[in-house]
């Protein structure tokens, strides 16, 4: 979808895509209004250029390079800190610092001395420091691996039901599928947190959909009848469950963090 | 720009040379050649013209004192650009969100869905307004990326090269945005989720 909207899908693919929109009404409205995004974003741009005809373009150059020219910056600049220095270093102060000083040292051997025994030894000693942009990367991979692994997963699951399917016949087969299916939602409700916070929305409802199936399917008895399994096939087919997962694990595999 | 005699038009690289020697006209050159292109991106950020202003005067003063560590062979306006979003976010961080939640009293998140309907219709259902107060939501990178490709209409590859970054992240951060600001704009437009 990413590609599609940019504009840089090969021909085969972008063919793909078209067939795919022209049945699939999901991925047609969001398309539409993820387009409907760019046509505000384009309407910004236009605002944009209004403002600027209403600057005087000439008189600016010549304002900032008298602000970068002028003795006041320069000197402003210079006495800053010189009377920082001046007020922290002052003579009145000095006691002030040596007490500081003495109190940090004592205090610090004090709790040594305290907690040293309470401790507890780590293995390694090794500290690990991240900014807040390293863990939300950090999290937002994670939610993509997991999601992926999730997908491929259930894929395997389906295509095992849909492919091998006759119910009544293979029972321990069965038996293996629904045991799967249960696995499988509670993988889905561990993933659910990483999907909001990464804000991985259409990620989101795809994995919904494919949990409601397996709801079903772990409902069921361990041999499925003819039925059930005629009203699973159902349900893949009109969600285009396999498609939506063809797509979606290519999309993420594509998006890396 | 044409050429004249009082300003010879010059690559940039000869315009930063002479402005490292203390050439003033030459400095007045590139802030002609670069302003508006750093106006689009801090007006984009804020909506306000003075604070704007402001900004594109910080940015171009900024770059006189770093203008010595500036090394042939790199992008200037990758560079110069780079400044101006770092000097955005700083002002934004110090300034800017706790100034928006004072003007109306609200924060977005504040708002409940009926609540951003009847926002919306009081907003006249401006897609513009309401999309300018949703990107200012985005993540950091996201809302950088989606400023400079859709408001100063930079290129993935420029704005990898004045991020720091690879292409594809460009592509990958620039489809989450859009994807994000669908569902967060979505609920003031009624559009189901």
């Amino acid at each position: 979808m990413a590609r599609f909207l940019d504009g840089t899908l090969s021909g085969g693919d972008e063919d793909d895509m078209r067939k795919h929109l022209g049945i699939c009404p999901e991925c047609r409205l969001d398309l539409s209004e993820m387009e409907q995004i760019l046509a505000g974003a384009d309407a910004v741009h236009d605002d944009i250029r209004k403002v600027m005809a209403g600057i005087d373009w000439e008189a600016l150059p010549a304002r900032i390079a008298d602000a970068a020219w002028s003795p006041d910056r320069g000197r402003r600049k210079r006495g800053e800190t010189a009377s920082f220095r001046k007020t922290i270093f002052s003579p009145r102060w000095r006691p002030v610092y040596a007490g500081a000083l003495a109190g940090l040292v004592i205090g610090a051997a004090g709790m040594l001395l305290i907690l040293k025994p309470q401790m507890p030894r780590s293995a390694s000693g090794a500290k690990f420091f991240a900014s807040r942009d390293v863990i939300a990367r950090a999290e937002s991979e994670l939610a993509r691996q997991e999601t992926l692994d999730y997908l491929q997963q259930s894929q395997f699951l389906i295509l095992d039901l849909i492919q091998n399917g006759s119910g009544g016949g293979q029972p321990l087969r069965d038996k293996l599928a629904v045991q799967k299916a249960r696995e499988l939602l509670s993988k889905k409700r561990y993933i659910n947190p990483q999907l909001d916070t990464a804000r991985m929305v259409k990620a989101r409802a795809i994995c919904n959909q494919i949990e409601i199936l397996f709801l079903e399917l772990s409902q069921f008895s361990d041999e499925l009848s003819e039925e059930e399994l005629s009203r699973l096939k159902e349900f893949v087919e009109q969600k285009q469950l396999l498609l939506k997962i063809k797509l979606l694990r290519k999309e993420l595999d594509e998006n890396e963090v | 720009m044409p050429a004249t005699k009082e300003f010879p038009h010059d690559d940039t690289w000869s315009l930063v040379e002479r402005v490292k020697n203390g050439d003033r006209q030459a400095f007045m050159t590139l802030i002609r050649i670069y302003q508006k292109k750093v106006f689009v991106l801090t007006y984009a950020f804020f909506r306000n013209k003075e604070d704007a202003l402001d900004l594109v005067q910080e940015t171009f003063l900024r770059l006189h004192e770093k203008i010595g560590s500036f090394l042939p062979g790199r992008n200037f306006e990758a560079w110069l650009l780079q400044i101006a979003k770092n000097l955005c976010i700083d002002f934004y961080r110090k300034n800017y969100r706790r100034r928006r939640e004072l003007e109306c009293g609200k924060t977005v998140e504040d708002l409940d869905v009926p609540d951003r309907r009847a926002e919306a219709a009081f907003l006249g259902r401006d897609l513009k307004e309401i999309l300018t107060r949703c990107v200012d939501k985005l993540a950091e990178r996201q809302r950088t990326i989606f400023i400079m490709r859709h408001y100063n209409q930079l290129t993935n590859e420029a704005i990898a090269q004045t991020l720091g970054i690879s292409v594809g992240t460009v592509k990958s951060l620039h489809f989450k945005a859009v994807r994000n600001l669908r569902a967060l704009v979505g609920p003031y437009l009624g559009w189901e989720g």
